[in-house]
């Protein structure tokens, strides 16, 4: 991209995209257990609050920052879990709606720490051993290397046994666990990496964007995030990639149809949900299924 | 000889209702028994909580002489007491490989770590696992079936994959939901002649829930009866059909073929 092109709007959505895919797949590894969390910006939020005030206060590099708030939130999420992955469906989605919005409520009423509405102004760049990447184009090349450091970790686990018993649980919880496979364990390790991504993504983007406030990362975003899953494919770790790449530069190019630019977002997303159930990342699926259709019939 | 199953003075209520009440009774290596009894008579409820799906109010349910109450299901698997469901007994989207593969989950020896790094020794473990699996899917006739979804095959093939995802995990004692409900009367008498096959060439020992009186007449060693939560009797097949309790209860007008 920095090679590509040197306006920094496209750089600036391009980190973004970046950034969104990391929450969604991370939201994809808590969905892979037949979950879904509607406070994943909480942990996000989380993360950021507590790397922008370790940089801030305790003078904490970022670097070091934004691997200590991932293993906060997914040490909380880990807690948290134990207690509220009992509930499947509708409840926990409730419960962690909830998780995120008392989250949001501390980060406002929290003052004398979180400096509330107003929020964490002048949060340092990320540096690398003396090198600080304070440009759009600079942080890019982070941003990139923390999507495919997180791509190929979540293949690898999807691969393995982990991938295996967090399948068997979505599918069918009751079997799982008559096959032998722990599922509060399974759940609880999915939500808590899950959640530790989310974590370590929020603090890089409160060190890239500078500023963090409670409407940095709210339940809008959460939303959003789901949306990114769902319209990329849940079902693949493709998915999310595809739906952050699809959805974060979508609204800029609705701004010329200024007043309707909602209305076609809104159609573009039910057309996806109504023709592709599986998601964007269905695409290639179907057309070699059609292919394979069509010279079985000749 | 003691008994591989021991359940002991077993309770379990709901709110106000007795679901079981007292119950006690055994299995013993190598035997293939029988737990029968009217709609309501609690056999369900004690296949749960034998398996440690529902914790019993009172009592102790001892497997190799250890108790196992208050253990998780997953880990009553990993001792070697395995059961199937009545309704849900396969993961219908995957396929019928990867159903037995994880059947096969706690009986394959590898670190999880090494799986996400797909170290050399995981990879072995894993092909180990999944040549035991395809010689299993070859014993129970599901070989052609193999990359299949597991949700489009036949409903007897699917029961019988749920039986294949049980055998996986290398049980000592099986214990079968009503294997034969729902099967046509050439596919019960196939599911008789496999649970028969397989206790005889794994050496598993089994304790079967069934309506189907002459499947479980034919296949038992011994049975043990429920009625309202309460065990009437126990005995082999032949004093089970004359046992008036029994009749009267269960079998009523019904004949006992």
């Amino acid at each position: 991209m920095p090679q590509l092109t040197t306006n920094q709007f496209y750089l600036h959505v391009a980190n973004l995209a970046l950034l969104n895919a990391v929450f969604a797949m991370s939201l994809g590894l808590i969905s892979s257990v037949g979950q879904l969390s509607l406070g994943h910006a909480a942990f996000a939020a989380l993360g950021a609050y507590l790397s922008a005030l370790g940089a801030l206060q305790l003078k904490i590099p970022p670097i070091f920052g934004i691997l200590l708030a991932g293993i906060a939130a997914g040490g909380l999420a880990a807690v948290l879990g134990r207690i509220i992955l009992r509930l499947r469906g509708v409840y926990f989605v409730l419960v962690t709606f909830l998780v995120g919005q008392m989250c949001a409520l501390v980060a406002l009423n929290w003052e004398s720490v979180t400096r509330g509405a107003n929020g964490l102004v002048g949060i340092p760049p990320i540096s690398i051993l003396g090198y600080t990447l304070s440009s759009r184009a600079q942080f890019y090349y982070f941003a990139l290397s923390v999507f495919l450091a997180v791509l190929v970790f979540i293949w690898a686990l999807m691969r393995s046994q982990y991938g295996r018993a967090f399948r068997s649980i979505a599918e069918n919880i009751q079997l799982a666990e008559s096959s032998g496979i722990d599922t509060s364990r399974y759940q609880v390790i999915a939500f808590a990496l899950g959640s530790g991504i989310a974590g370590s993504a929020g603090a890089a983007t409160a060190h890239y964007i500078r500023y963090i406030s409670p409407d940095t990362f709210t339940f809008h975003d959460s939303v959003a995030y789901i949306t990114m899953l769902v319209v990329g494919g849940r079902q693949t770790l493709v998915g999310g990639v595809l739906g952050a790449a699809f959805l974060t530069p979508l609204p800029e190019v609705l701004r010329g149809f200024a007043g309707v630019q909602h209305i076609i977002y809104g159609a573009i997303l039910l057309a996806v949900l109504m023709f592709l159930p599986g998601g964007l990342a269905s695409i290639g699926a179907l057309v070699t299924r059609r292919r394979v259709r069509l010279e079985t019939s000749k | 000889m003691s008994a591989l199953l021991e359940v002991d003075q077993v309770s379990r209520r709901f709110g106000g209702l007795n679901a079981l009440r007292n119950v006690t009774f055994s299995v013993a290596p190598g035997e293939i028994v029988g737990l029968i009894g009217p709609n309501g008579a609690g056999k369900t409820t004690c296949f749960n909580v034998v398996s440690g799906v529902l914790p019993p109010s009172s009592g102790t349910i001892r497997f190799k002489g250890r108790n196992i109450v208050g253990m998780k299901p997953s880990a009553v698997v990993a001792e070697g007491l395995v059961r199937t469901f009545q309704a849900t007994t396969v993961f219908p989207a995957a396929s019928v490989l990867e159903n037995v593969m994880r059947g096969a989950f706690t009986r394959t020896p590898l670190s999880l770590i090494g799986s996400v790094f797909n170290t050399s020794p995981a990879r072995e473990a894993l092909q180990a696992s999944r040549e035991r699996c395809c010689h299993l899917l070859d014993r129970l006739g599901l070989t052609p079936f193999r990359q299949q979804p597991a949700g489009e095959l036949p409903y007897g093939y699917q029961r019988r994959l749920g039986v294949a995802i049980a055998l996986a995990a290398q049980p000592q004692l099986l214990m079968l939901d009503e294997p034969v409900a729902g099967l046509n009367p050439e596919e019960s008498a196939a599911m008789g002649r496999l649970i028969e096959e397989i206790h005889e060439t794994e050496g598993v020992t089994v304790l079967l829930v069934e309506h189907h009186m002459r499947l479980v007449m034919g296949l038992c060693d011994r049975i043990v009866v429920l009625d309202h939560g309460e065990k009437i009797a126990e005995g082999l097949p032949a004093e089970i059909r004359a046992d008036r309790k029994v009749i009267e209860a269960y079998l009523g007008t019904e004949e006992v073929t």
